[in-house]
């Protein structure tokens, strides 16, 4: 029953016109600005329909992984939960909300699982808004279109994953940091961290040798949501998955190629990606990996906040 | 009914780092009573009762609520909490705000918002049911403190300092309406305040509290009568000349005068003390004006254990 109310404040918190306008905007913005260069790039390239289809479903896939499912998503999530609990502390709301007969627990986990609801019917709106904004943008033709929307709920459960991921993280730094805008300053930069830290680090790195023999993969956070992401993109474009060669941005960020980011093949001017999957672990040892950090950060969100000392 | 009590605390202890805050304090509150918490600024009223509450962890001791050990869910259902500084979400009608906390503690949505709304009616804040609290001034968001404290029918009421920023009317309102409270719904009430006398009308029985530690703890009427004991008051037409000449007297323990110009003396032996105080009075040619025993205000046992706390 309590446990109902803080989902409902929750998401009232969080619908409210200013941040959802502002949340919609950045979502759609890039993906509107990148579907305006495949315009130009497809009227130039005089593609035959089918691939016209192709182009559009990977790019779609594409910015999705990077942006709209990715980075934008992630900065929703920990905006959302980072001031969950560090702002009604340093509000002292905090104390009247621990004073009625709610388990603490519960107080955490309705916020947690309200942020989750909001997310996740954020991201449908922004795909489906998306979709028929290309279908606009673009020369689309009905099948193309389907083929889009049937690349959504893939794209949404995926989104999923990134969603509990970073919710989870974020409530874990609200619990323990009073302070609103410190806990979002790390959460964000925790974003840039798990997704960047494959492409920063090949740069120290160096060989794929290194990354491999290290196990470097295991902590290489945007390795992980890209493993996890390799069977719904390879459902959202009908179930093949394409060689690498076809994959255009997602290949480096995802690191699930074989030296897909690794600086050696860089370097080489005559460089080809071998086009091959690393497969250093499966994709459901990433889901699950990922699953055990969001576990982790939820322990760790609850705990700190019965042990708390509130007022 | 009788006799069960409601709160009860053993050597319960809370530090704020080396700061002891609350020292193995020992408080018994009667259930159906209005029980007053006081002591100075400082003295540790708030943290025993953050402590009471279930928003701060114990170092040591234990608390009860209803038997129920402190903190836990059981002893929170029994408590209404109004914090000392109420905050509130800032872009929420009071009517919303009241929903919502009754909703928290697992009332249903019908049952939570009549409720809500008799409480609004009931601390006069119906009008501004569908105002933003954002906009209430300090003495309203105190009275929305209450109906929020009070909307999931607690057996106890734990408020701090209720009336620390309302004007005098509104705060006499307040404590009338509180006042009713035990008769009418058996409700118990614990409430804090630094000002002694102005919870005098409201309370039977008090803690006094001075660094943490319990100074007194009693119910009203046996805490008159102790303190009363021994103590004499006596006005006449040269209090000086009469101080003078009991100055030093067997029967007299203490002797002062005050600034209405009363001697208040305390003695072990009323016999005594009275013939000593008829002898002066000759004496002295004076003329007696009054001689009895002290009328004794909760302010005066404030004062005076507050004294000897400062002693130790
Ligand atoms: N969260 C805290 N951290 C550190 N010290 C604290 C904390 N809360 C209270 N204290 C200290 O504990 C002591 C008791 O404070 P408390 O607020 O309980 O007093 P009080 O009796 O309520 O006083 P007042 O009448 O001013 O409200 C004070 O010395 C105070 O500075
Ligand atoms: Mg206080």
């Amino acid at each position: 029953m309590g446990f109902k109310a803080v989902v409902r404040k929750t998401l009232i918190d969080l619908t409210g016109w200013k941040r959802t306008t502002i949340l919609l905007l950045l979502g759609l913005l890039v993906p509107i600005i990148i579907g305006i260069s495949w315009r130009f790039h497809l009227r130039d390239a005089g593609l035959s329909p089918d691939m016209t289809t192709f182009y559009i479903l990977k790019s779609f896939v594409g910015i999705s992984f990077i942006w709209t499912s990715g980075f934008f998503l992630a900065f929703a999530a920990v905006t959302s939960a980072a001031g969950a609990i560090s702002k009604e502390s340093s509000d002292g709301t905090l104390l009247t909300l621990v004073s009625k007969p709610i388990a603490r627990r519960q107080i955490v986990l309705g916020k947690f699982t309200g942020i989750v609801i909001h997310a996740l019917l954020m991201i449908t709106v922004i795909y489906l808004m998306q979709a028929v904004i290309l279908w606009f943008l673009l020369p689309v033709e009905a099948p193309t279109f389907g083929a889009l929307l049937l690349a959504i709920p893939w794209m949404i459960l995926y989104s999923l994953l990134v969603i509990l991921v970073f919710t989870s993280i974020s409530l874990a730094l609200s619990s323990l940091i009073d302070n609103q805008v410190v806990t979002t300053v790390l959460a964000c930069g925790m974003i840039f961290f798990v997704f960047l830290f494959g492409s920063i680090s090949v740069m120290f790195i160096r060989t794929s040798q290194t990354y491999e023999e290290n196990h470097l993969y295991m902590i290489d956070g945007s390795y992980q949501f890209g493993n996890a992401f390799a069977p719904a993109l390879e459902q959202a474009l009908g179930g093949e998955m394409l060689p690498a060669q076809e994959l255009g941005e997602i290949k480096g960020f995802a690191g699930i190629f074989k030296g897909g980011r690794i600086g050696e093949y860089y370097s080489s001017s005559d460089y080809q990606y071998p086009g091959e999957l690393a497969n250093y672990v499966t994709p459901a040892v990433s889901v699950i990996l990922l699953m055990v950090l969001v576990a982790g950060s939820l322990t760790v969100a609850v705990l700190t906040t019965e042990r708390k000392d509130v007022g | 009914m009788a006799n069960e009590v409601m709160i009860e605390t053993k050597g319960l202890t809370k530090k704020f780092g080396k700061l002891l805050a609350v020292d193995s304090l020992d408080v018994k509150v009667q259930k159906g009573v209005i029980h007053g918490f006081v002591g100075p600024n400082g003295a540790g009223k708030s943290t025993t009762i953050k402590l009471l509450v279930g928003a701060l962890r114990r170092t040591s001791g234990n608390g009860f609520i209803k038997g129920y050990p402190i903190g836990s869910v059981d002893a929170r259902r029994a408590i209404g909490y109004s914090p000392e500084r109420p905050s509130f979400y800032k872009d929420w009608t009071a009517f919303d705000y009241l929903v919502h906390m009754a909703a928290l503690s697992g009332i249903k949505t019908d049952e939570a918002e009549r409720r809500s709304q008799d409480l609004l009616d009931w601390l006069e804040l119906s009008d501004f049911a569908k105002a933003k609290v954002g906009g209430f001034s300090a003495g309203m968001k105190q009275r929305l403190s209450i109906a929020q404290a009070m909307s999931h029918k607690p057996e106890l009421l734990v408020l701090d300092e209720p009336t620390a920023n309302l004007d005098p009317e509104g705060r006499m309102s307040l404590l009338q309406k509180l006042k009713s409270l035990p008769q009418e719904q058996g409700v118990t009430i614990f409430i804090s305040s630094h000002i002694l006398s102005e919870l005098e009308f409201l309370i039977d029985s008090v803690t006094l509290i001075n660094k943490g530690r319990t100074v007194a703890e009693d119910s009203v009427k046996v805490m008159k009568e102790e303190i009363a004991l021994n103590r004499y008051v006596l006005n006449t037409s040269n209090n000086k000349a009469v101080m003078k000449a009991l100055q030093g007297h067997a029967a007299i323990q203490r002797m002062e005068l005050d600034n209405d110009g009363s001697i208040h003396i305390s003695s072990p032996d009323m016999g005594q003390l009275q013939s000593a105080v008829m002898e002066a009075v000759t004496k002295t040619g004076s003329l007696l004006k009054y001689f009895g025993e002290e009328q004794v205000k909760l302010e005066d046992i404030y004062r005076s254990t507050m004294d000897q706390g400062k002693d130790k």
